[in-house]
């Protein structure tokens, strides 16, 4: 136990000696601190580094191999899988200090960020030059580009714009080793060697630091538009986003609110004039404003067909806003519908062939009656992307113990009609217990890749049952 | 009294669902970086001290009263999570176990023995001594502490302006500290009754039947933290007895076309107190050409002074102080006005180019 401290100590001295005074602690708040993120598991680690550099970086993994401590990378904590919270103790290594936008290079529609940089800020300042980075998180406000590469996050546009992963040219990552890579390339396109660029979004941190990212970027769209359709069925609404895509039309975004959502907003915010029906499909398009407003036509038209029984386009400025945030405001209505609960994120994410999103809503109102709990549920319906919002008191042991159940179903579900129990938010400690149902002998591969580069198992360890 | 604490501030601490989005707003985190100093760092902290029986080391205490009590938060949370006030009873709380600044025992120790929190010993007329009470009275001015004894200027300019309105006043009677000090940091109010107390005596007296204070803090401690619900007495900060009266066509004010100046919101008038329009409403009507900072209305930023934060955390104060500052300079402000005589001196002391004034300086100057 006295060698243990001493040991302990000397990597506490040896850590502060790269990082400074100012960048490390120890102290019981702050370790109590970043135990957290936002699911509902929890892991105190021993110190807590906010390095500032790469080679900073280099070197504090290179003392954890050679201590055999844990490295747990943190972004904003923002993630919802329990990825950056410390399950096995040891050294988070919180990357918010490196929120450096390095280059803005127009020229070839690119970008290079530090993995601090807050996605929010990024389209702030692109924007400037009438670009932007099109994923887009519905938690843009803090989460950064590491925790979105890592988690291999998407947000609401990805029907048109693709997911992260499809905007990642080129990482710089320390590896386990404490060696600094550069993999992926300048290029628009490359077919040389292994993806490795694919390979580390997503990895959750569980393979490296990712230090630097160049980012592919493109122009703002000219014009939007949204149409607001509103369904008596919930099959007629899943129906209608295929028959779109059908169509040709690849909207930017498809939204959907079931009528548990439309119930939440309204009781949110009175104000938002939506119907209360069984289904609500947004659809969002943007481009040239003659491209958009012939969009919005077809989509006008498939629509009726699909049997819709309201239509709504917005097109002043106001509508659409007030339109868009009615679904941005689901996630935060669903805790207003009772004072005494709070959202617990869990099976918050399921993701299933949109063919079978209408029989997913189904089921999780099925399993909401079942278990006595008004689950609301939306998401993004063009990528078969649904976020149920279980809502309980904290307080009462016994609403955890439904809550569980719940998730674990929604879940399965989930898996059994053909998808995944994430579409955005990463596997963490939350999905583990999914990955062998998910990947059979693929989860072998990942373990084999995760061995190969992380032999003492330092990176994130407890993560994605590797 | 801490069971009773503990048992009101469960369900607020809860509401945290540790989203970070507030990350993006709290002064506090963004000069200091670390979680802890931010407000999701604040309610986990308040939740272990709390509910897992974490007795706080220091870092713990200064993450929890370094808190300016701003609000920011909350008005971009998604749960609306009561960060402030989950800040008050958490100090409340270390109050009981006699954990907290020091410097805050010693404010509560001075209000309690001369009623202010500046160690002041001078009367509390000091500044206007020729002062007799009227027999009518149409409002009452509650001076409070700081223009008292520190910013007397405005005080002054109060007093210019109703003389110069021909708006019969006087003040409120014997006042004492709004004790917003010592309730921001944990240790309750003292002079609520008292200060309830002299409103209804100088009402009854003078016929006034309202009060009006050019002090953010000492308005919102009134309406939101004495139980005034059974009084009928009108509270009204300064600038919205003024917009009112403007609104009415019953009085004008001076004239300063062409002068370019920003207005920042005081966290208590704003965010707490849901009062934006009235000050702009009030330097509209002078005809200044008013520019938006960067941060405004409901996102306004912080000066950084409030929440015992200025007295026991002057290098915090004075970095978030400065990062305002910046913002008016970035949008070419010749004048930084304000509502709140603790904001007026705290930016005023950390502005080294553009002054800084009350709304009622500027008016009363011009006068
Ligand atoms: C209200 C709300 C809405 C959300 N909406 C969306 C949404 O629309 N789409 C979406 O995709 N997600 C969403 N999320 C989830 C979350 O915001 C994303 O997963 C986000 O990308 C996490 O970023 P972060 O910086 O907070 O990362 P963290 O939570 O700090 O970390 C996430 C994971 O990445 C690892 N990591 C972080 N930085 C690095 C790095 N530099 N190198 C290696 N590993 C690293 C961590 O170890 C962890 O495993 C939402 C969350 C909330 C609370
Ligand atoms: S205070 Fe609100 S915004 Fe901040 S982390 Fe908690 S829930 Fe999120
Ligand atoms: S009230 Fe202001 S200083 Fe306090 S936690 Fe919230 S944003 Fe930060």
């Amino acid at each position: 136990m006295q060698k243990e401290a001493s040991v302990r100590e000397e990597l506490f001295e040896k850590l502060k000696a790269v990082v400074g005074e100012e960048n490390i602690s120890r102290d019981e708040a702050v370790l109590r601190v970043y135990s957290y993120d936002v699911s509902p598991y929890k892991g105190q680690p021993e110190i807590v580094v906010r390095p500032s550099n790469a080679s900073e970086i280099s070197e504090i993994v290179k003392l954890a191999n050679e201590y055999r401590i844990p490295v747990v990378p943190r972004g904003a904590g923002s993630g919802a899988a329990g990825g950056a919270v410390p399950v096995s103790g040891g050294i988070v290594v919180e990357l918010t200090r490196m929120n450096r936008i390095l280059e803005i290079d127009i020229k070839n529609l690119q970008v290079v960020v530090e993995p601090g940089v807050v996605h929010a800020n990024l389209n702030r300042e692109l924007a400037k030059y009438g670009f932007f980075f099109p994923v887009d998180p519905g938690s843009s406000e803090m989460a950064t580009i590491g925790g979105l590469i890592s988690n291999g996050g998407s947000g609401m546009r990805s029907v048109k714009y693709g997911v992260t992963r499809d905007y990642v040219m080129e990482l710089e990552v320390v590896l386990p080793s404490g060696k600094i890579v550069t993999m992926g390339s300048k290029a628009p396109k490359s077919a040389s060697g292994y993806d490795l660029v694919r390979l580390f979004v997503g990895a959750e941190g569980t393979l490296g630091i990712v230090t630097k990212a160049r980012l592919k970027i493109l122009p703002l769209p000219k014009s939007r538009a949204l149409v607001l359709s509103a369904f008596d069925d919930l099959e007629k609404a899943g129906k209608a986003v295929v028959n779109t895509f059908s169509a040709g039309l690849v909207p930017s975004g498809i939204e959907i609110l079931d009528r548990t959502a439309i119930e939440a907003v309204k009781k949110y915010n009175p104000e938002i004039d939506i119907p209360l029906v069984e289904a609500l499909l947004l659809f969002e398009v943007d481009g040239t404003p003659r491209g958009v407003k012939e969009e919005v036509e077809t989509i006008k038209e498939v629509c009726e067909k699909s049997g819709a029984v309201k239509i709504d386009v917005a097109t002043s400025k106001e509508r659409f806003d007030q339109l868009w945030s009615a679904r941005a405001m689901v996630g935060a209505a669903t805790t207003a519908l009772n004072p005494d609960c709070v959202r617990v994120y869990e099976a918050e994410d399921v993701t299933v062939p949109i063919s079978n999103v209408p029989r997913m809503l189904l089921k999780i109102r099925e399993i909401g009656e079942k278990y006595g709990m008004n689950i609301v549920t939306f998401g993004h319906i063009g990528s078969g992307n649904l976020h149920p919002a279980l809502v309980i008191n904290v307080l009462d042991e016994s609403e955890w113990d439904k809550l569980w159940k719940i998730s674990e179903e929604i879940q399965t579900s989930a898996i059994e009609l053909g998808g995944t129990t994430t579409g955005e938010h990463g596997v963490g400690i939350a999905r583990a217990k999914y990955m062998e149902r998910e990947h059979g002998e693929a989860l072998e591969v990942m373990r084999t890749i995760k061995r190969a580069l992380d032999p003492n198992n330092i990176m994130n360890p407890g993560k994605m049952a590797l | 009294m801490n069971d009773k604490i503990i048992e009101a501030c469960v369900p607020e601490v809860v509401k945290c669902v540790h989203c970070g989005k507030c990350r993006a707003v709290c002064p506090t985190l963004d000069v200091l970086g670390w979680d802890n100093y931010g407000s999701r760092g604040r309610m986990i902290l308040a939740g272990e001290i709390i509910r897992n029986g974490f007795d706080p080391d220091e870092t713990g205490l200064n993450s929890i009263f370094t808190c300016t009590t701003c609000k920011h938060c909350t008005t971009v949370c998604p749960t609306k999570a009561k960060v402030p006030e989950v800040m008050e009873m958490t100090r409340s709380i270390l109050v009981g176990r006699k954990k907290h600044p020091d410097i805050h025992r010693v404010l509560y120790e001075r209000v309690e023995k001369l009623g202010n929190p500046y160690d002041e010993h001078k009367d509390r007329l000091w500044w206007i001594p020729d002062f007799r009470e009227p027999e009518e009275a149409e409002v009452m001015f509650f001076v409070g502490c700081t223009p008292t004894y520190r910013t007397v200027e405005i005080a002054k300019s109060v007093v210019k302006i109703l003389d110069g309105l021909e708006i019969p006043w006087t003040f409120v009677r014997d006042q004492k500290c709004c004790s917003s000090p010592l309730i921001r940091t944990g240790w309750g109010s003292i002079t609520t009754d008292h200060n309830i107390e002299k409103i209804i005596e100088t009402a009854e007296a003078t016929g006034a039947d309202t009060v009006i204070t050019s002090c953010a803090g000492c308005y919102k401690t009134i309406i939101q933290d004495y139980p005034i619900e059974d009084l009928d007495i009108r509270i009204m900060h300064i600038t919205q007895y003024l917009a009112e009266k403007l609104e009415k066509g019953e009085i004008e004010l001076p004239q300063k076309p062409g002068l370019r100046v920003t207005f920042h919101d005081p966290c208590h008038l704003g965010r707490h107190a849901g009062e934006y329009d009235a000050p702009r409403k009030v330097i509209e009507s002078m005809g200044v050409d008013l520019v938006e900072m960067e941060h405004n209305r409901q996102s306004s930023w912080c000066c950084g002074a409030g929440g015992g934060v200025r007295i026991a955390f002057p290098e915090l104060t004075e970095k978030i102080a400065t990062k305002r500052v910046n913002e008016a300079r970035a949008v070419d402000a010749e004048l930084i006005l304000s509502a709140c005589p603790f904001c007026v001196y705290n930016l005023r002391v950390n502005s080294q180019d553009i002054p800084v004034r009350d709304i009622v300086e500027f008016i009363a100057e011009l006068m």
